[in-house]
């Protein structure tokens, strides 16, 4: 059984992506779960050239 | 002339893109079945034999109708891996935790009403020889669980905690598959000494009463043939799974002694969680949660002449926690992915 905390993101059915910190699976995924949350993979966005970003 | 005993069967642990669409990352493992037979093709042939008119009751016509390849059975014994396969492809929501082993893999049955109506589905392979001279070597897209089942039983050995799946296959195939199938995986099994069991409250296995528990989900799928599905060779496929009324079902038998609460519990129509762990060291685990289990008969009998109370739970909705969830780790990663 998983004891170590990690971060998941989580969409509602409305589309809302929230951070969801997992401790307990059971406890914080579960109910989310079972309301129609799903997971997403958020890739973030490192620009190629942070001059030309700016 | 080939030997059954030279089959090759590599399950797809991988999520399709869609049911006719492979993986964006294919991911298989050489299975080893204990139920001894290939997946046979099955098409169906339509005949003019019911009509009349032709002046005989012989068929003079046949037709393609469509692929039925009905359900096969895969039989492993209980480890992580096929845990996790079983229950994330049979219940469809799966969150994966852990960007190292041991990954964590909690499962929900799919909601429709934000899912959909279709679990994800995975690929399936099946050869004899494969190469120049193969004498099968298919590759089947658009698998579905259209159920599962663990058993787990008094007694020593790997097959004190069996995991049963039933899949069903849309009739899309390759061949020849072009896939290498890839060396023997290692499976992290678990077998019923490493047995945890605690129902409404009971700890049965603390109590020295376990005798046998065998539960399972079922999906019941629709007939996936419908106007604009693919064919294949000329014959329909079903271009979709899509769950039916799904029947998850607990049995489990215990021995019957004085302070056995399973017919006071009966008729007092009593729930609780009915939580069911099973360990192979510490990185490989399954911890399943009946959220609402009810009883619906308690029997009392015999297992080699002790008395046994044998028991058909009724698991039950609960509003926030659902009917069923499964946390399993595995070594394993990207199963059901």
């Amino acid at each position: 059984m998983q004891s170590k905390t990690t971060v998941v993101f989580m969409r509602s059915p409305e589309g809302d992506v929230k951070e969801v910190t997992v401790t307990d699976p059971n406890k914080d995924l579960v109910p989310l779960m079972v309301a129609g949350y799903c997971q997403v993979f958020v890739v973030e966005h490192t620009p190629a050239n942070p001059a030309q970003e700016k | 002339m080939a030997n059954l005993n030279e089959l090759l069967i590599a399950l797809g642990y991988a999520v399709q893109a869609s049911i006719s669409a492979p993986p964006a990352t294919p991911a298989f493992w050489r299975l080893p079945n204990l139920n001894k037979k290939p997946w046979a093709q099955h098409v169906v042939i339509d005949d003019d034999r019911a009509e009349i008119g032709k002046s005989h009751e012989f068929e003079t016509q046949q037709y393609k109708s469509h692929y039925d390849n009905g359900v096969y059975t895969v039989e492993r014994p209980a480890s992580s891996e096929i845990l996790a396969h079983a229950l994330g492809f049979g219940l469809g929501a799966v969150v994966k935790t852990g960007s190292a082993a041991p990954y964590t893999y909690t499962i929900t049955p799919i909601n429709p009403a934000t899912s959909g109506l279709e679990l994800p589905y995975f690929q399936f392979v099946q050869q004899i020889r494969p190469g120049g001279s193969a004498v099968l070597d298919q590759l089947f897209n658009g698998c579905a669980m259209k159920g599962w089942k663990l058993s787990v039983k008094q007694g020593p050995g790997r097959l004190s905690a069996v995991v049963t799946e039933d899949i069903v296959h849309s009739g899309l195939y390759t061949t020849p598959s072009g896939i290498t199938v890839p060396a023997p995986a290692t499976w992290h099994e678990m077998q019923s000494p490493s047995l945890t069991l605690t129902i409404e409250g009971v700890d049965y296995v603390g109590s020295k009463n376990f005798v046998s528990l065998d539960m399972g989900w079922d999906n019941n799928f629709r007939p996936g043939f419908f106007p604009g599905a693919s064919l294949q060779d000329g014959f329909a496929t079903q271009g979709r799974f899509e769950i039916g009324d799904r029947t998850p079902t607990f049995n489990f038998v215990a021995r019957y002694a004085n302070g056995s609460l399973e017919l006071t519990k009966l008729l007092a129509l009593t729930t609780g969680t009915a939580v069911v762990g099973l360990t192979s060291g510490a990185n490989d685990t399954l911890a399943a949660t009946w959220q609402k289990m009810s009883f619906k008969v308690a029997q009392l009998g015999d297992v080699d002449g002790i008395i046994t109370v044998s028991v058909t739970g009724g698991p039950m909705y609960d509003n926030t926690l659902g009917v069923l969830s499964c946390v399993v780790t595995s070594t394993q990663n990207l199963i059901c992915q």
